[in-house]
């Protein structure tokens, strides 16, 4: 026969209402954090998945500092190289008028306004953002300077650039060059061939004060292939402020996708917990019910 | 023969009275812990033989019965000792799990600001700022480290002094149930020794939850109780358990003082201290180690000024030192200098001048922050170890979680038909007593007809009919 003694019923009574209530708590739990994923053990796999999110998260906005340094990097070098460019423009101008017999006279001083832009490209080829020279790859130095042989170098127009390329990782596997050096925009090597911008402009100056449009006139193809090499460093730094640019456009998807991904695994779903918790009370307050109805029930009641 | 039958109501009242004080009893001690119904068996006695043949002479009481069943409680015993088995290693498996951060503040996101630290120091190597900056997120990655692992490590302590006094409170236990087992062989008469025993089961219910013991009947209502074959309680004689502090392992005197294994609770933080946590420990070690062996190897592929000649370089030393294990995890580089962002010129010697000075390489920091997405050896990246740590631990706590929750269910259920068949049930003890009520008023009713009977005999015999 089942008997059923009067201890278990109370503690059966007792055991439901406290399970009940837990149950009441949890649900009161979800909605108050916020989160469906406290700690790893409420669902392991997706807390592992929170961690990589979020890890992930942190990454990219990386790549939006990366990224907007770059973009920094590629415009303030344009402008400096547009400067350029328009000095030595003006230069070609200059030697246009000086290869002319026309300008007979006036060539010493078209010599000066010569070696005026030159200094001027200088200065502009030492411009520095942050406390590091666009134009010197790695090195930290001046992107040209005259060495009158104090140095190991040869004498003339040298370099302290290195040629090193400054990468700027934009997107998980995009990494852009963003800086051009003093070596590709002005011919300078470090050598004493002399094929560089400044000395060029050297020669320039020094056949305008001899009055010698001929040799002028014979710098004008050199001037052009100097100009080619500026237009060169500027489409790569076009390029280069391109890319940075979709990479951005790029992370801001790929940024909302993981946000929404991050959300929908670890935020509770408002409607879902709100049903369950409102079930969860009711039954609780049934179990309370219950409990109050079927415990003081017994034969003591009935005996006289 | 009516002399005899007064006496046979007479049996019948003290009967009836002797089975309505045991349900006064039974009533009485309804709500204690552990406390089985009496039931007063009553026989009839032995006939007298008279010239018409055998008559009854009454009722007696045989025993006052203990309504205990053996299988029972050996049921409710090997699934308490389960229980609290698995009970005591989730609750520590959940303390550790506490203390491996909360999601969003781990030692993962302290590693990847290392590394996005790393990739901004990539873009201004020459910025002594960030390099401080640098510096500063890996100390706060050693230091989370350390105390997620010492948090961790405190919990062993913590358990060894737990296991400590649970086992002096088990040998109490132990020797109470030996005094128990002397106290009840030494009555005599019926149901005498009925609360004893029950006072006897209830610390065998606790032995049986903390280290998983069995019971062994014996003579003069004595109990053997074992622990994985080895006598604790036998009789009246006992032994006492000991403990090895540094192990935390259970004892025994008849295997030399060896450790002997047990369940229960004991068992589960045993398990716990021997497997969970040692498991656990050794994955932050590995983390740790990897973290210190990366980064140092990748270090040592750049250069560095020397910081004595000036424009002097050599190669990067060591930036984090694992050799103590993930407790004594730290950061060896003192100064932000000590980062090798740059990388070295071909041919190049420790010692080597180079003016001007790479101050804008930075692609050896590069390097150190794409140990972000570097896959190791095992397959994993530094994140993904650490992630694996914590899924791990995850899963092995929710099971133990369910493990404890299905148990609990089944230990419920067992627990329940044993109070069901051992507790008091008012309404049967209602209806008992007014059986019984109704019994000792029907006894008395005879011992007034006997009594008229006899005094029939006494002033009317001769005069009857007169």
């Amino acid at each position: 026969m089942v008997r059923i003694s009067n201890r278990v019923m109370v503690q059966s009574a007792l055991d439901r209402t406290t399970a009940s209530m837990i149950r009441v708590d949890k649900a009161r739990d979800r909605i108050s954090s916020g989160r469906d994923v406290n700690r790893p053990s409420d669902d392991p796999s997706s807390a592992s998945r929170i961690l990589s999110l979020q890890t992930e998260l942190r990454t990219r906005d990386q790549e939006v500092r990366n990224a907007n340094d770059g973009q920094a990097l590629t415009e303030l070098a344009d402008s400096a190289l547009q400067t350029v460019v328009a000095r030595l423009q003006r230069a070609r101008d200059l030697m246009v008028a000086g290869a002319s017999a026309q300008y007979q006279g006036t060539r010493p001083g078209m010599a000066v306004e010569i070696q005026g832009i030159r200094d001027e490209v200088i200065s502009v080829a030492g411009t520095s953002h942050d406390g590091r020279t666009l134009f010197t790859g790695f090195a930290e130095g001046e992107a040209v300077r005259y060495n009158d042989g104090t140095d190991a170098n040869p004498i003339g127009w040298v370099t302290d650039s290195d040629g090193g390329a400054q990468l700027r990782r934009v997107g998980p596997s995009d990494v852009v060059t963003v800086n051009v050096t003093a070596n590709e925009l002005f011919g300078l090597d470090n050598t004493a061939n002399g094929t560089d911008l400044f000395t060029l402009l050297d020669d320039i100056a020094a056949a305008m004060n001899n009055e010698d449009p001929a040799a002028i006139g014979a710098h004008l193809s050199d001037i052009d292939a100097a100009l080619e090499s500026i237009y060169s460093a500027q489409a790569k730094l076009g390029t280069a402020g391109n890319r940075i640019e979709q990479a951005q456009r790029r992370n801001i998807d790929t940024q909302v996708a993981i946000r929404s991904e991050l959300s929908q695994i670890q935020d509770t779903d408002m409607a879902d917990a709100i049903m369950e918790l409102q079930m969860q009370e009711m039954s609780y307050e049934a179990t309370l019910s219950a409990l109050g109805r079927s415990l003081p029930q017994s034969l003591v009641a009935f005996l006289r | 023969m009516a002399i005899q039958g007064l006496n046979t109501a007479y049996t019948g009242i003290r009967a009836a009275q002797a089975a309505i004080e045991t349900i006064s009893h039974n009533i009485a001690n309804m709500s204690v812990e552990g406390y089985t119904r009496q039931r007063v068996e009553l026989g009839s006695v032995y006939p007298f033989e008279s010239p018409v043949g055998l008559i009854g002479t009454g009722v007696d009481v045989m025993d006052i019965h203990r309504t205990r069943e053996r299988l029972l409680d050996e049921r409710t015993r090997a699934e308490s000792g389960r229980l609290g088995y698995f009970e005591s290693r989730f609750e520590l498996l959940s303390l550790a799990e506490d203390r491996l951060g909360q999601l969003d503040n781990a030692i993962d996101s302290a590693l990847t600001e290392v590394f996005s630290q790393l990739e901004d120091l990539a873009m201004q190597p020459d910025s002594a700022p960030i390099r401080t900056a640098v510096l500063g997120s890996m100390e706060a990655l050693a230091t989370r480290m350390r105390e997620t692992v010492s948090g961790i490590t405190q919990l062993r302590t913590e358990t060894l002094i737990r296991i400590d006094a649970q086992g002096r409170q088990f040998n109490d236990t132990i020797a109470e149930i030996a005094r128990l087992n002397g106290e009840i062989a030494g009555l005599s008469g019926a149901g005498a020794a009925n609360d004893l025993q029950d006072q006897r089961d209830i610390l065998i219910d606790q032995l049986s939850r903390g280290l998983g013991v069995r019971t062994v009947d014996m003579d003069n209502g004595m109990v053997r109780v074992s622990l994985n074959g080895l006598s604790l309680v036998d009789g009246k004689e006992y032994v006492q358990l000991g403990y090895d502090p540094i192990t935390g392992a259970i004892t025994h005197p008849d295997v030399g003082g060896n450790p002997v294994m047990v369940g229960g609770e004991i068992g589960g933080l045993k398990q716990f201290l021997d497997q969970d946590l040692v498991a656990l420990l050794a994955r932050f070690d590995t983390l740790a180690s990897d973290i210190a062996t990366e980064f140092n190897a990748q270090n040592a592929l750049g250069i560095v000024q020397d910081g004595v000649t000036p424009n002097a370089f050599v190669t990067g030393g060591d930036l984090f030192d694992a050799s103590g294990g993930a407790a004594a995890f730290n950061v060896v580089a003192t100064a932000g200098r000590e980062i090798a962002a740059a990388l070295p010129p071909a041919g190049f010697v420790d010692g080597d001048v180079i003016d001007p000075p790479p101050s804008f390489d930075g692609r050896n920091v590069q390097a150190l922050a794409d140990l972000r997405t570097k896959v190791l050896l095992d397959g994993r990246t530094l994140n993904e170890q650490f992630r694996d740590l914590v899924a791990n631990h995850g899963v092995l706590t929710r099971q133990a979680a369910q493990q404890t929750v299905g148990q609990d269910v089944l230990h419920a259920a067992t627990n329940r038909a044993r109070e069901n068949q051992h507790g008091v049930d008012l309404n049967e003890e209602l209806t008992l007593m007014i059986a019984h009520q109704r019994a000792l008023e029907a006894s008395s009713r005879v011992l007034t007809t006997m009594d008229e009977v006899l005094s029939t005999l006494i002033h009317s015999t001769g005069i009857v009919g007169r």
